[in-house]
């Protein structure tokens, strides 16, 4: 394992990104990197920009201002990238489903990999879903460096 | 139910609502309503020492309104949801976002309108 | 001078939520700020005509998760009006709380933002791991952590057995104590009150101007609390409004903080005053025609709930006025002048709760 792999693998970057959440799924993962459920244990950073980060975690449905956010977001991560949706709300619109301004889940807008669901999503189902994102990441990382060859 | 309603019409609202201020009361809020015949009532919610003062409008769509916000500045945000939202065409906001607040640019006018489009048409709209 | 617009967020590492303001700056102050909001928005009110009425308290529930307790709070207080129902005196007691330890949760949150938001971050650990606390009982109590459901039209959804009260009081006392702690750093340390005092000042004049609600106008002088309208058991309990005369970033900490005492305070005070009896009461009927206001005081200030029954199952109209909509023109206010480090600070001290705002 080449120390970039095990870097990204030992140590993946997050950035958390609230659509239309509640705040519930947002406070739920914030509280992922807090004493109790530590997600730096993982070696899980929380970063501001997208610039840095592998994994994007996005809260709450996509609507149509903030879509646009949404995507230069996630064009800005460098690849390999791990999309994970959290909560029901992310996965398919949830309760908002049915709103005017509501455009459904997020993988309407960008691809996503990894889907949490709850509502609001528990701490423990959120790092779960983080460590499989890592899996993902690692896939991600392999078909990368077999195009190239 | 409501306590200390008035009822007014549109062109007494600026002097109303001057006289409220007067009085030092706090704007809290305005609340619109569509009756889903051609009116609109319009609330206006203020209130000193926990007590509130109501003043209701009725207006017909498309009926000129007079901003408040010239004296109670922390009206604009409501002012533009409500022209936004519901169509009603207020003139004179201290800070006009034109119609264009919450919704993106491109969308259609005043989603909570009842006799406009249903939220069937538009709610499952996929990307 | 020429000058130079920045624009703030949506996406910003000090903002939990997405809020956009457009900044135009002289040098290093700003001198006009333009928000631009609608990144949440979903049309949540529109909603609420198309689902019944007692499926409502879940969907407004779904307004904020940081105060989903007391918007269910609002809306089954306005319901209950309307439909002439008095409930009984345990749901009053049980409401306030699991309300009052919704606001302990919201207060701990906002204090560890606060302390991240000028680069602290043991402090925002601590304060985070302090609620952990509250939520531990919200989860024991309700199944759930955030969005608890404990209200419906009629009463509570659950009841508190003793054991669970006699616990409760201990937990309470245990984040009393470690708060403690915490409190000589938030008020006293020197590098802290150096980004508080001083910063972001709204004087008393100005808020009542702005119409300021919530700990914001407490902080600038303002005694405003619904609270002491007596709501549900609040008429029960004994506690006095927590003021500061300042109306800087430092009395807006010391107010919220304080508050955290006095929900402790509230909670012990409700235990031991909780009567016997049913804790819910069956609902028959729908709502009949008539319009019904009705407020309460969340962790950010005033809630104001606005209901049109129709004689059917759904509502004709069902209008919320959240906290954080009332203090963006005082955030407006306070902007010009600053400083641009000092702008997430002074975003943050408004406890900005977008979703609450655009619904």
């Amino acid at each position: 394992m080449g120390i970039i792999s095990k870097s990204r693998k030992k140590s993946p970057w997050i950035m958390h990104y609230d659509c239309t959440s509640c705040n519930g799924c947002d406070i739920e993962t914030l509280a992922c990197l807090t004493p109790m459920y530590d997600a730096e244990r993982l070696g899980i950073v929380n970063v501001g920009n997208p610039k840095h980060a592998d994994i994007l975690l996005v809260t709450g449905s996509a609507n149509k201002r903030n879509s646009q956010v949404l995507k230069n977001i996630y064009n800005q991560m460098p690849d390999p990238k791990c999309v994970v949706a959290i909560g029901a709300c992310a996965c398919t619109g949830g309760i908002f489903r049915e709103c005017y301004n509501v455009l459904g889940g997020i993988e309407n807008v960008i691809p996503v990999d990894v889907y949490v669901p709850g509502c609001c999503a528990k701490p423990e189902a959120i790092i779960d879903g983080i460590v499989q994102a890592i899996g993902k990441l690692d896939e991600k990382a392999e078909l990368m460096k077999n195009e190239s060859k | 139910m409501i306590e200390n309603l008035v009822e007014i019409t549109s062109d007494q609202l600026l002097a109303e609502t001057s006289k409220s201020k007067y009085e030092s009361y706090r704007f809290v809020t305005s609340t619109c309503i569509d009756n889903g015949d051609d009116t609109i009532d319009v609330y206006y919610h203020f209130d000193k020492d926990y007590e509130m003062r109501n003043v209701k409008i009725t207006v017909k769509k498309g009926e000129e309104i007079p901003s408040i916000s010239r004296i109670f500045f922390s009206a604009i945000l409501v002012e533009n949801e409500m022209k936004e939202l519901f169509g009603l065409n207020i003139t004179d906001i201290a800070v006009d976002y034109g119609g264009h607040m919450l919704l993106s640019d491109e969308e259609l006018s005043s989603p909570m309108l009842r006799q406009q489009i249903t939220i069937e048409q538009r709610g499952g709209k996929q990307v | 001078m020429s000058s130079t617009v920045i624009p703030f967020g949506p996406q910003h590492p000090v903002l939990p939520e997405p809020l956009h303001i457009k900044l135009v700056m002289e040098d290093e102050r700003i001198v006009e700020a333009i928000p631009a909001i609608g990144y949440v928005h979903r049309g949540l009110e529109k909603l609420t005509e198309t689902k019944e009425f007692t499926q409502n308290t879940f969907v407004v529930e779904r307004v904020c998760g940081i105060c989903s307790v007391m918007h269910a709070m609002a809306y089954c207080q306005g319901m209950e009006e309307l439909m002439n129902i008095a409930i009984p005196d345990r749901a009053k007691f049980l409401r306030v709380i699991w309300a009052e330890l919704h606001r302990m949760h919201s207060h701990l949150l906002w204090l560890g933002l606060l302390a991240d938001a000028f680069g602290f971050e043991s402090l925002f650990m601590q304060a985070w791991r302090n609620r952990e606390k509250v939520m531990d009982i919200m989860e024991e109590t309700c199944g759930s952590r955030v969005v608890i459901s404990a209200n419906i039209i009629g009463g509570t959804r659950r009841d508190l057995s003793k054991e669970q009260m006699v616990k409760i009081n201990q937990i309470v006392d245990e984040i009393k104590e470690d708060l403690e702690q915490l409190e000589s750093v938030f008020l006293n340390n020197y590098t802290v009150k150096h980004r508080l005092v001083g910063r972001g000042v709204l004087t008393k004049e100005d808020a009542v101007e702005y119409c300021t609600v919530g700990p914001m106008a407490r902080a600038s002088g303002i005694s405003m609390d619904l609270r002491t309208t007596g709501y549900s058991a609040y008429g029960q309990l004994d506690f006095e409004p927590i003021i500061h005369s300042d109306g800087d970033n430092y009395a807006r900490t010391y107010v919220r903080l304080h508050e955290i005492y006095q929900s402790v305070d509230l909670v012990k005070q409700a235990i031991a005053k909780i009567p016997e009896g049913e804790h819910v009461i069956p609902v028959k009927g729908v709502p009949p025609k008539g319009d019904v206001i009705s407020r309460v005081e969340q962790p950010r200030g005033e809630v104001l709930y606005f209901m049109r029954g129709n004689g059917t199952k759904t509502l004709d109209r069902l209008r919320l006025r959240t906290p954080t909509f009332a203090n963006i023109p005082s955030l407006l206010k306070m902007l010009p002048g600053s400083e641009l480090s000092d702008v997430g600070m002074l975003i943050l001290t408004i406890d900005p709760c977008i979703s609450c705002t655009e619904r």
